[in-house]
């Protein structure tokens, strides 16, 4: 093994912990926010779910973010090169995450590796070896993701807060409306999952087969859940209505830890290739000193990216995860329902159509969704402007950054 | 540091509730100041003129205080001008109770005895409006909750449409107790009476204030 190789894996690991540090409070923000999930316990799930998101969903979109912004023929003369600048950019999308995390900037860890790469590329290969169609799928995708998360989530709160909230007997509405919800959460949730995505552990289904196995999954939590129910609000119908609201949301409580876990799965599925992708890219590079078109994503690399953000979370993310619990105080399940699994839906249909999107922007879109159908009274207008320079911010930043620190190392090593 | 810790804006009901609640211990007074005029304790009136300066003063800081944080958030689930409006419309009837203790300090009137059940009683349903409109603005965080639909938003339509009820009993003892002095009025000096017509008025537009508060509460229920 090459130190070259030892490096990236260090970097990797380094930008993992980053990621585990920073995002990962955000996903599950609306039970700990909801008060439903105590902080502790949230730190442990969110590492189970990351983990298996990482390494179960996580191989398409590492393909898209290492090789689709490059044209890594420009590099067929020489391929070592690509590999410096692959861990350059690692370098420095990690070095302006760990600066954003300390300055409190709501960053995205994909904005960040995109932007590292691209100005790798430039400033190696070109500006003609950078594929700009790519490009504005992927800037494009950052504007889609926040709205096409705000609009379902908007619809999905309508829905619950028509036919549950703002009926007569909401407690009785509970009883038929959340089995319903559940059946969405965990079909779209195995969907995702299995719909060519569990190549990572061999198990390949077509359309219908997994569709059925979805909706199979789907109908037995909905029926696990609709028992549940019934067990626990045999004597909600004598409460009064802002009693049985209080109810109701109390059982959403239990769909928030679930639909919450959803986000880190589908986080974890996303973000992992932000840590992974240019390292696997790199080793693959001095195995065979070639720029191939596809790398193959072994499982060591996810497993190893999924422990860096367990890592995270538990050294950093802790502290993070804390202050989301202490200072949400805004949203109820319910609401963090509807954030949540438009969002889960939002990432995941998203990664498998190999666009790499931001998370936490996904879900602010979504949270300001459900907020438009009137379900949060008020956001702060200077988060949305911070989240908003940071959006512009973000790319040029790294990409400068990744410049940088190509140069010295040139200058240092060659 | 993650966003979404501080993407969260306070609730602006809270406010609301406690402006409200101050504006209603203005409304309160008014009780009291009754009381004391018709003890002719000029001193106690006094005094309670200068708490009502006092609580409504408290109630103007509430407001302002308020008003400057709205303009730091995107109000979602209402509107931003129209929750300023009707904070404008709680002011007016902290206001006008006040204009009653500054009219009570004027001139030291002396209340004929059988006029004053009907005072007191038409003092008492001024005050009882007012109270419905506090209880309504308790109300507005469940209806945020229930997302303004449903039967929590018909319920509080159903109890705006009663404080217009409240506020016509209102009027009708205000009407009552105005014939009743001006029947008297050969017995009564006019400057008095004079005082008693500017009494009567002045807490009409206590109640008047409250009821149109509470109307304006329907706006912010029906947006969109």
């Amino acid at each position: 093994m090459e130190i070259l190789a030892v490096v990236s894996v260090v970097i990797a690991v380094y930008m993992a912990w980053n990621i585990g540090a920073n995002d990962v409070a955000n996903s599950m923000a609306d039970a700990v926010g909801s008060r439903a999930l105590t902080v502790f316990w949230a730190v442990i799930l969110a590492g189970i779910f990351e983990f298996c998101g990482a390494v179960l969903v996580g191989s398409p979109v590492t393909d898209t973010v290492r090789k689709g912004i490059i044209d890594t023929q420009a590099f067929s003369h020489n391929p070592r090169m690509l590999a410096h600048g692959m861990v350059c950019a690692m370098l420095a999308a990690a070095v302006w995450l760990n600066i954003a995390t300390y300055l409190g900037m709501p960053v995205s860890t994909t904005h960040s590796i995109v932007g590292a790469i691209v100005g790798f590329g430039i400033l190696q290969a070109g500006l003609a070896h950078i594929h700009w169609d790519k490009l504005g799928q992927i800037v494009a995708s950052w504007i889609i993701s926040p709205v096409a998360g705000g609009s379902v989530a908007f619809v999905i709160f309508k829905l619950i807060s028509r036919y549950i909230l703002s009926v007569e007997e909401p407690a009785e509405a509970a009883k038929k409306g959340l089995p319903v919800c559940v059946f969405f959460t965990f079909a779209v949730l195995i969907l995702a999952t299995i719909y060519k995505g569990l190549k990572n552990i061999h198990l390949n289904l077509n359309g219908p087969q997994a569709l059925a196995i979805s909706v199979a999954g789907g109908l037995a939590g909905a029926g696990v859940s609709a028992l549940l129910i019934r067990r626990n609000h045999k004597y909600s119908s004598r409460l009064s209505a802002e009693q049985q609201l209080r109810a109701v949301e109390k059982t959403f409580a239990v769909l928030v830890i679930i639909s919450s876990c959803t986000v880190a799965f589908a986080h974890g599925a996303n973000d992992v290739a932000n840590a992974i992708g240019p390292m696997a890219a790199v080793v693959q590079i001095i195995k065979y000193n070639t720029t191939p078109e596809k790398v193959a994503v072994q499982m060591w690399i996810l497993v190893l990216g999924g422990v860096g953000i367990v890592v995270g979370l538990a050294t950093f993310g802790y502290r993070v995860m804390r202050m989301v619990g202490t200072r949400v105080t805004e949203i109820t399940p319910s609401r963090g329902v509807a954030a949540d699994l438009s969002t889960m839906a939002t990432v995941l249909t998203c990664s498998r159509l190999g666009l790499p999107v931001s998370t936490t922007h996904t879900l602010v879109g979504a949270i300001v969704g459900v907020g438009l159908a009137r379900g949060i009274t008020a956001i702060d207008r200077k988060v949305i402007g911070s989240i908003l320079v940071s959006w512009f911010v973000t790319v040029p930043f790294a990409a400068g950054l990744t410049v940088l620190f190509y140069l010295i190392a040139r200058w240092l090593f060659l | 540091m993650g966003v979404l810790e501080k993407f969260f804006a306070p609730s602006p009901f809270v406010g609301l509730q406690a402006h409200a609640k101050k504006v209603h211990e203005c409304v309160e007074l008014l009780r009291p100041l009754t009381d004391a005029l018709l003890a002719e304790n000029y001193d106690k009136i006094e005094e309670l003129h200068n708490l009502m300066s006092k609580t409504e003063h408290e109630a103007d800081q509430i407001k302002t205080g308020l008003r400057d944080r709205i303009s730091s958030m995107y109000l979602l689930s209402v509107g931003r001008l129209e929750l300023s409006q009707f904070l404008a419309y709680l002011d007016d009837v902290a206001d006008t109770a006040e204009d009653f203790a500054v009219l009570l300090l004027l001139r030291k009137t002396k209340v004929p005895e059988e006029l004053r059940t009907d005072f007191v009683a038409y003092v008492d349903q001024v005050i009882s409006v007012s109270e419905q409109l506090m209880h309504l603005t308790d109300k507005l965080s469940t209806l945020a909750e229930a997302a303004f639909g449903g039967e929590e938003a018909r319920e509080m339509l159903k109890a705006i449409e009663e404080i217009g009820q409240e506020e016509w009993k209102a009027d009708r003892l205000e009407r009552r107790f105005a014939r009743h002095f001006y029947s008297m009025e050969d017995r009564i000096d006019p400057v008095t009476i004079m005082f008693l017509d500017k009494y009567c008025k002045t807490l009409g537009r206590v109640s008047n204030n409250a009821e149109k508060t509470a109307k304006y509460l329907r706006l912010i229920i029906r947006k969109r």
